[in-house]
């Protein structure tokens, strides 16, 4: 048996322990679905801010990709901002259902038209044009190269009306402040 | 929960914009997140969470470090915009603790016995600003205490300090209230 000193140290520590747990109890809890999406929103957004100019159509369609619908198929450039080249349509129909796989949130096809209604009239576009899309990679007959030929030239046409009649130019978004930049070894 | 092994592939293809990578790293961290913003009384704890991960989305480019340094990042983003509201609003850091902002969560201390949120609440409350981030970096971000005081520009000797003391005074409130 050791000092008394010790004892007390010990229940010191384990009550500290207890406390500290008690505190991760009351304080850590997953977020609601309905936040989540948001804020899930509001990421996928970020990703669409090119030079200040985001594309909120994109990032709309993006979201509902990550959501469960095959609206990211309708990108006939992926998630804009991205330091990689366009990916193939097939990638795209694969990355959807990788989305869909992840379980974010088992979104209906009302939610994914409610998500998309929130980046206007343009979002219920993408989300009309990315259902063909989608629709098209499911169900053609064609395969390898001529399947993505075929899927590239549906979604590619939506883009290509858009610059004829340039009425869909992606809205501007208020960036905020500057970002916040990393800590150690990622300073400022 | 960390993402392990798979978190360098998941932050190289969050990097390149994938969502589903986006979500995993949004999925791991978010409630912490959302705890510590809650802890420090913050007056919109959701609304900065998405603001941080606004800002991991648009610094991922910089980002350099493996997912230790990649959780610090996060909660360095976090304090950071916390601070910023507190600016906005002018208002004292010991002031914002406000009510209604924890969950209505019944947790069991390790008698057995019932503590409700309201403990959480008023035991951080009762709190040194200091003490409540450096409790709060260390508990809930579950920050080494190198971490806690690069964040908060203290001494590692001075975080030790403050977070034995502010987890004694915790432990002086805890009261068991009995479930209705």
């Amino acid at each position: 048996m050791g000092p008394p000193g010790d004892d007390q140290d010990e229940m010191r520590l384990h009550t500290e322990s207890d406390t500290a747990v008690l505190l991760r109890r009351a304080l850590i809890e997953d977020l609601d679905p309905g936040t989540t999406r948001r804020h899930l929103d509001s990421m996928v957004a970020a990703t669409g801010t090119r030079r200040g100019r985001p594309t909120r159509w994109l990032a709309a369609a993006g979201l509902a990709a990550a959501l469960g619908g095959g609206a990211l198929a309708a990108l006939p450039d992926g998630l804009p901002n991205g330091p990689t080249s366009p990916p193939a349509p097939a990638e795209a129909v694969e990355r959807a259902e990788a989305a869909r796989e992840a379980g974010l949130a088992q979104a209906s096809a009302d939610h994914q038209q409610q998500v998309l209604g929130h980046a206007s009239a343009q979002g219920d576009e993408a989300s009309a044009h990315g259902k063909a899309v989608s629709d098209l990679a499911r169900t053609t007959e064609a395969e390898g190269r001529d399947k993505g030929q075929e899927i590239s030239e549906l979604a590619s046409s939506k883009a290509e009306d858009h610059r004829k009649d340039g009425e869909h130019r992606p809205e501007e978004i208020p960036t905020g402040k500057p970002d916040d930049l990393p800590g150690t070894g990622n300073q400022p | 929960m960390p993402l392990g092994a798979s978190f360098p592939r998941t932050l190289a293809e969050a990097r390149r914009r994938r969502p589903d990578a986006l979500a995993a790293l949004y999925r791991d961290l978010a409630p912490a997140v959302l705890g510590y913003l809650r802890g420090q009384g913050a007056a919109e704890p959701e609304d900065l969470t998405s603001d941080t991960f606004v800002g991991m989305v648009r610094g991922l480019t910089r980002f350099r470090g493996d997912e230790a340094a990649f959780r610090s990042w996060m909660f360095t983003i976090a304090h950071r915009r916390l601070t910023d509201e507190r600016r906005r609003r002018g208002r004292r850091v010991i002031d914002l603790v406000p009510p209604d902002r924890f969950p209505e969560v019944v947790v069991s201390d390790p008698q057995g016995e019932v503590v409700g949120a309201a403990w959480a609440r008023s035991a951080l409350a009762g709190l040194t600003p200091d003490q409540r981030t450096v409790v709060l970096l260390r508990v809930i971000a579950d920050l080494p205490v190198a971490e806690v005081a690069r964040i908060t520009g203290r001494q590692e000797g001075a975080v030790k300090a403050l977070h034995r003391r502010a987890l004694a005074s915790l432990a002086r409130t805890i009261s068991p209230e009995p479930v209705s």
